[in-house]
C-alpha cells in the first residue's frame, strides 16, 4: 500500500494535450507588493526542449517553481499534460538551483539520487530492488558510478549538478523542469548533460530549462521564452526558433 | 579503595541505579534527535523549547497535575506556534523562536514568583536525575521508545526535507509538516531531558554529544552511533563526579559533556596542525 505525499490525487495525462500550458500567470512572493511574474503565457508541446532566458531576477526560477507546484499563482491557469495543476505532479521532475540544496548534510551521492524515487514510494516505504536498479542506471548515465558512495559535500560543482540531474531522471517523469543546470560547471558536465538531454527528448520527454546563456547548449532549443522583470519580452536580435512558446503560441 | 569498587560502589544505591537507567534512555533518544537538531541548525530551538516548558511545569504544579505533562503541553504548544508564525516566511524562524522563548520563560518566572517558592521547583530549573521515581522512569521509557520509533519510520522524510526541502515540496511532501513533527519530537525529548538536566541546562544533552560526534565524522550512521555513545559516556562520567565530588547531577553531566567536546576539539585541531606541519616538511624535503 502506498500512502502518497500531500492530498493531491494522481491522474493520468490526457492524450494529445500539450505538455505545459500556462495562461495569464501572476505570481507574488510573500511579503512583496511587486509581482514576481505578470501576464506570463507559456505553451510547450510534448517532446520539445524549451529555454527560459533572462537576467538574474527575471522570474525564471519563479516560473519553474510555479509550474512545479511550489508557488500558487494569484491569477492564471496552469495545466500539465492536460490536467489541472497538481494532478500530475508525479509526472513532473524539478531540478532546483544548486544553492537550494544543503550540501553539508552528510549523505552519499547514491542517497541523494534515490530521492528521485521517493515520490513513487510515499510515506514510510523504503526503495526496493527495482528502485535501486533505476538509481544505479541513472548514476551510470551521468558518469558518476565511481562517486556513488562519496558524500555530497565532497563532490565538485559539476558533479553535484549531474547528481541533481540523475535524481530527476530516476523519477521517470514526462516533464523535466531544470533550473540553470549548466550554471558554473566544467566542460565535461556540459557534454554529459547535453547528451542526456538529447536522449530524453528522443524518448519523448519535454524539457524546460532556465538559463542565461543560450549558447552553452549544443542541442538547439525548439523554443525560447525571454523574461525580464517577470514579464515576457521580445529581445531585439533574437534568432528565430522553430516554435513559439510565449503569448503568440495561443 | 581499588578501581573496581570505585567504579561499582556508587551503583550499589538504588537511586543511582535508577539514575543510570534513566540516563541511558535519555542519552539514546537525545543523541539520535540531537544529530538532526545540529544538522538542521536548530540548536537554538532546542534551547528555546526547554525554557518554554517552564510555565507548563509551574502551571501543572499549581493545578496539582503531573509536572511532566505540564512541560510537555507547553513545549508542544510552543512548537506549533513557532511553525505557525514562521510558516509564510514573513517572520523568520529565529525571530519566532526568540519571541516564544523569552515570552514563555518570563511567564514561567512570573508564575513562580507569584508562588513565592523558588525552592520547590529548583529541580525543574536545574534537574535532579538522582531523584527519578520508578513511575517517572516508566513514562520516560515509553515516550523514548515512541520518539525513536517515529524517527525511524520517518527517517527518509526527515533526511529528504533536511537536504532539499524545495525538492520535497515539489513532490507533494510539505517540509513544514515534517518540521512540525520534528519540533514536536524535540519538545517531547526536551521534556524528558528536563528530568535529568533541568530547564536551563537541558539543551546541552541534545546538542553537545551530537556536536562532539560531528567533529569526528561526517557520515550519518556513524554520527548517530557516536552521538549516543558520547552522550552516555559523558552522562555516566558526570554521575561519578556528582557522586564523589558532590556536584549537582545536572550540572555535572552537562559540564562533562562540554569538557569532552572541548577535549575532542583540541585533539582534532592539534592533529590537523601537526598533520599540516608534517605535510609541509615532506613537501620541503
Amino acid at each position: 500500500m502506498i500512502l502518497p505525499y500531500g492530498r493531491r490525487h494522481v491522474h493520468h495525462s490526457i492524450e494529445g494535450a500539450p505538455a505545459i500550458e500556462a495562461q495569464e500567470l501572476e505570481v507574488y512572493h510573500p511579503g512583496l507588493d511587486e509581482p514576481a511574474l505578470k501576464d506570463v503565457w507559456l505553451r510547450v508541446p510534448r517532446g520539445r526542449l524549451v529555454a527560459l532566458v533572462g537576467p538574474n531576477g527575471a522570474g525564471k526560477s519563479t516560473l519553474l517553481k510555479t509550474l512545479a507546484g511550489l508557488i500558487r499563482p494569484v491569477k492564471g491557469r496552469i495545466s500539465l499534460l492536460g490536467q489541472e495543476r497538481g494532478n500530475c505532479y508525479h509526472r513532473v521532475s524539478y531540478l532546483p538551483q544548486r544553492g537550494e540544496v544543503d550540501w553539508a548534510f552528510p549523505i552519499s551521492l547514491y542517497r541523494l539520487v534515490s530521492m528521485g524515487r521517493y515520490v513513487h514510494l510515499g510515506w514510510f516505504r523504503q526503495p526496493n530492488k527495482e528502485d535501486r536498479e533505476l538509481v544505479h542506471h541513472a548514476i551510470e548515465e551521468l558518469q558518476l558510478s565511481d562517486l556513488m558512495k562519496r558524500q555530497i559535500g565532497e563532490l565538485s560543482g559539476g558533479q553535484q549538478q549531474r547528481a541533481l540531474l540523475a535524481r530527476c531522471l530516476v523519477q521517470d517523469s514526462t516533464i523535466l523542469l531544470l533550473d540553470e543546470p549548466l550554471n558554473a560547471v566544467d566542460s565535461q558536465t556540459v557534454d554529459i548533460v547535453n547528451r542526456v538531454l538529447k536522449n530524453q527528448i528522443k524518448n519523448g520527454k519535454t524539457v524546460i530549462m532556465a538559463t542565461h546563456d543560450v549558447e552553452r547548449l549544443d542541442n538547439p532549443f525548439d523554443g525560447v521564452l525571454f523574461l525580464h522583470q517577470g514579464r515576457e519580452v521580445t529581445p531585439p536580435h533574437a534568432t528565430p526558433y522553430p516554435i513559439e512558446v510565449g503569448r503568440k503560441a495561443f | 579503595m581499588d578501581v573496581l569498587s570505585f567504579l561499582i560502589n556508587p551503583f550499589s544505591y538504588p537511586f543511582m541505579q535508577q539514575a543510570l537507567l534513566t540516563l541511558l534512555v535519555v542519552c539514546l533518544t537525545s543523541g539520535v534527535l540531537g544529530v538532526f537538531v545540529i544538522l538542521r541548525r536548530m540548536a537554538f530551538i532546542g534551547d528555546a523549547l526547554s525554557h518554554t516548558a517552564l510555565p507548563g511545569v509551574v502551571a501543572a504544579f499549581l493545578l496539582g497535575w503531573n509536572l511532566f505533562v505540564g512541560g510537555l503541553v507547553a513545549g508542544m504548544i510552543t512548537s506549533l506556534l513557532i511553525s505557525w508564525f514562521s510558516r509564510n516566511r514573513v517572520i523568520h524562524e529565529d525571530t519566532a523562536i526568540g519571541i516564544a522563548f523569552s515570552g514563555m520563560f518570563a511567564l514561567g518566572i512570573a508564575l513562580m514568583s507569584a508562588l513565592r517558592t523558588f525552592r520547590d521547583l529548583s529541580h525543574v530549573l536545574f534537574g535532579n536525575i538522582l531523584g527519578i521515581s520508578q513511575d517517572q522512569f516508566a513514562l520516560i521509557l515509553v515516550i523514548s521508545v515512541l520518539v525513536l520509533l517515529v524517527s525511524f519510520l520517518l527517517r527518509k522524510e526527515l533526511i529528504w526535507t533536511s537536504v532539499d526541502p524545495v525538492h520535497a515540496a515539489t513532490r507533494g511532501l510539505n517540509p513544514d509538516s515534517v518540521k512540525t513533527i520534528l519540533l514536536l519530537l524535540i519538545a517531547v525529548v526536551v521534556t524528558i531531558d528536563i528530568q535529568a538536566a533541568g530547564v536551563v541546562l537541558t539543551s546541552s544533552l541534545l546538542i553537545t554529544p551530537a556536536a562532539t560526534a560531528k567533529l569526528i565524522t561526517n557520515r550519518l550512521q556513524q554520527l548517530l552511533i557516536l552521538s549516543v555513545s558520547f552522550g552516555i559516556f559523558g552522562g555516566v562520567l558526570g554521575l561519578y563526579f556528582s557522586f564523589y565530588l558532590g556536584f549537582a547531577s545536572g550540572a555535572a553531566i552537562v559540564l562533562t559533556n562540554t569538557l569532552i567536546f572541548g577535549l575532542v576539539w583540541v585533539i582534532k585541531n592539534v592533529g590537523v596542525f601537526f598533520g599540516k606541519k608534517n605535510k609541509a616538511k615532506a613537501s620541503h624535503s
